[in-house]
């Protein structure tokens, strides 16, 4: 039996973060992107998969923040704008732009974002719930904070998020009482 | 709908494939720039994790553009451009490949290859732009892509024990899946494992076939690595050490699965494995099978009826010629004619309105005209079939699966089962033969769980020991059946009734027919068994084969006799996620329309449109239409060219409903009618996109996904907004 190779040694170790870091604490796995300039984070056994933003077909009468469909593996799923869902400014598409198709309670749905190319290992620890001084649209959705050296990242809670009532509790304008979705035109 | 000329045809395709070099270049600058990037931060989970995920996303993306450059090349008959793309997609293949099975990186010398490879191929195109222009020498660049492919001599020995980027052995590209089977010939209950089968190297596979020779004991043994093992001291190390100490260690496989790290680890040794001397999840001893060369199969070994175990990998194709000469078409390829046909039945249906609308006595001419109109619409419906025919492949592919599935199931429950196969050589559209892998499994287990009994017990009532399973496929007019048959002690139909009953699904407690119980079996959540059991239990199963075969607009029937067995029928229709489909556009956005909801296509005269406080009417022949404008109904912004001319869709069912008059009927507007389509039906279920008016969506070609309209209930919704 040979010994191991120099390659796949070092890539067992990149692959084996306990054989490198003594830690008693429990690992979060985060995977973090941004959205008009601030870091959100995602835990990373919640993402299935980061992709390149490719056509997003139009879904009418969806709420405002969905951007539309796209196929993922073969899958048609939701877009959703996080800019628009976190009610700011939408912006354009841009090659750092991101679909990180996550899966909720079987739902996969894709969060359209403004980058998303770092991954960060904290302790549980190290998530603190979420100031009371933040308030907003947002407070509602974080789950905590992770404070690094000169860096604030807000762990947001998925399934608060992307609840599958949402529309109804949403003040989305979308009519009550009938079935149909179409809003009344003047 | 014109037919295109040359000059029209080549325009088409300079536009076409220059969209394709700009993504291409665009693809490499940005792979050049994320490769560069890696080396610096390759041990960080950021690289892994964000640099290879858009990594293997643009090898695929750049192999699709090469993939369909050289489909356009070729149609216009430029060979040095379709050669050179078919180079670069091979590389592109390859690195792919090694990507994902060896977690090699990308290489930067095939970028730098690939980059060079596309100003030539640029150059090529250009001959068509500027016919002046001398065709370019495309020979170093395809050799070039061809010598990273199959790097000489030398490269090949370093690669075995380095696995470096860039230096595949030539043995390995060689390798056809029949070369993978090679492991699964030695080692068949390795093929729930693809991970483990496809990272096997030509070393590592060497080392398989003489640890079998020499009669050794090989196991998979399984290793997640946790915070808390690390802890301990559990680590991979340490289970790799345990290993070394007792056998032989073929191959490493690194898994990340639900945020988890697992290991797997083939292994051999001249002793048979003991889990508790291992430090591991799991330790799955594994049968070696010493094999003499794997010949064609024999003829009788293909029959119907009989019990068809084959040797796993494709073997099939290594036989000697006495197979039909067989061509491999890309999915895409075919749904190109499908959609071409389509065409032709649109023009042929246009050609019916002119003829129509002659006018005058009927003459030798016309009845010459109408006949080859009639001809002609027969010669589509076979060029139809015949295209629909090439989509189909055999269902063995999905059957082959079962042999071992079988084989598991019955040692795990101590059943004695025999496995027949008939008709495994019935043709279902290649889509379908994948995803009834599932469902069908399902119903396997259930047979060998649910169904035949233990040998005493089926001793004791006068059967033959051992349980026979049957699968059976037949066609049966446009749709195909699958049976899952087995002998077993029938389902308990009073059993069900109770069990109904108790969970309060029936009011009383009568009995129940075989139908009624495969309703009620189909339930989620609903189990007679007392005990799950591994296979199938907690009535998990029945209600997803049944939801599955739903989705494929199928049917899912069952007969049961008490002692006898059970069978569970499939009904499929053969074009069943196929829709046949009009694509319109509206302002700036297209949908896909199933045409059995289309009674007839019309042309509006804009001119002829009574607005009227009930809203826009077009009088016709028998009253007249109520127009719902597509882009109202749905809000769809403008286009940049306001339609000149407008179309109407009439619905094929009247779903005027209240308050209109008979004469009435609702007319879906659109501006554009563009072409006919069979396309692949994918349902939207999310609550956030699934919208009424809205029956599914469809993938595209290129990837992007076109909405399918359900026309009933659009209209439905329209009329009852505005008479509401």
């Amino acid at each position: 039996m040979p010994e191991r190779s120099a390659s796949e040694r070092s890539m067992l170790e990149s692959l084996m973060p306990e054989s490198r870091q003594i830690s008693g604490g429990m690992q979060e796995h985060l995977i973090l992107f941004e959205v008009a300039g601030t870091t959100y984070a995602v835990r990373s056994e919640q993402v299935q998969l980061v992709e390149m933003v490719e056509t997003i077909t139009r879904v009418p009468n969806a709420p405002a923040f969905v951007e539309g469909v796209m196929a993922v593996r073969g899958q048609v799923i939701p877009v959703i704008n996080m800019r628009k869902r976190f009610q700011m400014e939408p912006a354009p598409l841009t090659l750092s732009s991101r679909l990180i198709v996550i899966r909720i309670s079987g739902r996969l749905i894709g969060m359209l974002v403004d980058a998303a190319r770092e991954f960060l290992r904290v302790d549980a620890n190290q998530i603190a719930p979420p100031p009371e001084t933040l308030t907003g649209p947002l407070a509602a959705y974080l789950e905590g904070v992770v404070s690094l050296p000169n860096r604030l990242i807000l762990l947001v809670n998925l399934p608060l998020l992307f609840r599958s009532d949402e529309r109804e509790a949403l003040a989305e304008p979308i009519p009550s009482g009938e079935d149909h979705p179409f809003v009344e035109r003047s | 709908m014109e037919p295109l000329n040359a000059g029209e045809f080549l325009q088409g395709f300079l536009e076409e494939s220059g969209e394709h070099i700009q993504s291409i270049n665009r693809d490499l600058l940005r792979l050049e720039q994320i490769t560069s990037q890696l080396e610096g931060f390759a041990l960080d989970d950021a690289g892994r994790l964000a640099g290879e995920v858009e990594q293997e996303e643009l090898l695929k993306s750049l192999f699709r553009s090469f993939h369909t450059l050289k489909g356009l090349a070729g149609m216009i008959g430029l060979s040095e451009a379709a050669q050179l793309s078919h180079a670069m997609e091979a590389a592109l293949n390859k690195m792919q490949q090694s990507m994902a099975a060896e977690r090699l990186p990308v290489d930067p010398v095939l970028i730098d290859h690939l980059f060079g490879g596309t100003r030539t191929l640029v150059a090529t195109i250009d001959t068509l732009r500027s016919p002046g222009l001398p065709m370019p020498d495309i020979q170093p660049d395809v050799r070039l892509l061809e010598v990273w492919l199959h790097p000489g001599e030398e490269a090949v020995s370093a690669v075995d024990e380095q696995h470096h980027a860039g230096a595949p052995s030539a043995a390995d590209a060689a390798e056809t899946p029949a070369g993978k089977g090679g492991v699964l010939d030695v080692l068949p209950e390795l093929s729930p494992y693809p991970e483990v089968v496809q990272s096997l190297g030509e070393t590592e596979q060497r080392k398989v076939g003489a640890a079998a020779q020499a009669g050794q004991s090989f196991a998979l043994i399984i290793f997640t690595s946790t915070a808390e093992r690390a802890a301990r001291g559990e680590n991979v190390d340490r289970v790799r050490q345990q290993i070394l100490e007792a056998g032989t260690l073929i191959k490493a496989v690194p898994v990340m699965a639900a945020g988890q790290m697992r290991f797997m680890f083939l292994a051999a040794a001249p002793q048979p494995w003991e889990a508790g001397q291992l430090l591991a999840d799991e330790v799955i001893p594994l049968a070696a099978q010493v094999m003499p060369q794997v010949g064609p199969l024999p003829e009788t070994a293909r029959g119907h009826g009989k019990l068809m175990i084959e040797p796993h990998g494709g073997s099939r194709e290594s036989g000697p010629a006495s197979q039909p000469a067989v061509v491999r078409v890309d999915l895409e390829r075919l749904d190109d004619l499908m959609r071409y046909a389509g065409d032709l039945l649109l023009l042929r249906s246009r050609l019916g309105n002119h003829l129509a609308g002659l006018e005058g006595p009927p003459t030798a001419a016309r009845r010459g005209l109408k006949q080859t109109y009639d001809q002609l619409g027969r010669t589509l419906r076979d060029l139809r079939r015949a295209i629909l025919r090439a989509r189909m492949v055999p269902l063995a592919e999905t059957l082959n699966h079962m042999p071992l599935v079988v084989r598991d199931l019955a040692r795990s429950q101590q059943k004695e089962v025999r496995l027949v196969i008939q008709g495994d050589q019935t043709e279902v559209d290649k889509v379908l033969v994948e995803r009834l892998l599932d469902p069908l499994i399902h119903l396997v287990r259930n047979a060998i769980s649910h169904g035949i009994e233990r040998p005493a017990e089926r001793l004791a009532q006068g059967k033959p020991e051992r349980g026979t399973l049957t699968l059976r496929a037949y066609p049966e007019g446009d749709h195909i059946l699958i049976e899952v048959a087995d002998d077993g002690q029938g389902v308990d139909l009073a059993r069900v009734a109770d069990r109904a009953a108790q969970l309060g699904l029936r009011p009383e407690n009568g009995p129940v027919d075989a139908d009624e119980a495969l309703e009620l079996i189909t339930r989620p959540g609903f189990s007679t068994r007392a005990q799950a059991d591994l296979g199938a239990g907690r009535g998990v199963g029945l209600d997803v084969v049944q939801r599955m075969v739903h989705s494929f607009g199928g049917q899912l029937s069952m007969e049961t006799r008490p002692g006898q067995g059970t069978t569970f029928r499939l009904h499929l229709p053969l074009a069943l996620v196929i829709a046949d489909t009009v694509f319109v556009r509206c302002g700036s956005e297209r949908y896909a329309v199933p045409r059995d909801s289309i009674a007839k296509i019309i042309e509006i005269d804009t001119d002829k449109i009574v607005m009227t406080e009930g809203g826009e009417l077009l009088p016709n022949q028998e009253g007249y239409y109520v127009l719902y404008r597509l882009a109202d109904l749905l809000d769809i912004p403008e286009g940049v060219d306001p339609p000149r001319r407008l179309f109407g869709l009439v619905g094929q069912v009247n779903t005027a409903g209240q308050g209109l008059k008979r004469t009435s009927s609702p007319l879906l507007v659109v501006d554009q009618v563009m072409n006919l389509s069979e396309v692949v039906v994918q349902t939207i279920n999310d609550p956030l996109v699934a919208q009424p008016g809205i029956g599914g969506a469809t993938q595209m070609g290129d990837g992007s996904v076109v909405l399918i309209l359900d026309v009933p209930s659009l209209l439905r919704m329209a009329t009852r907004r505005l008479y509401a």
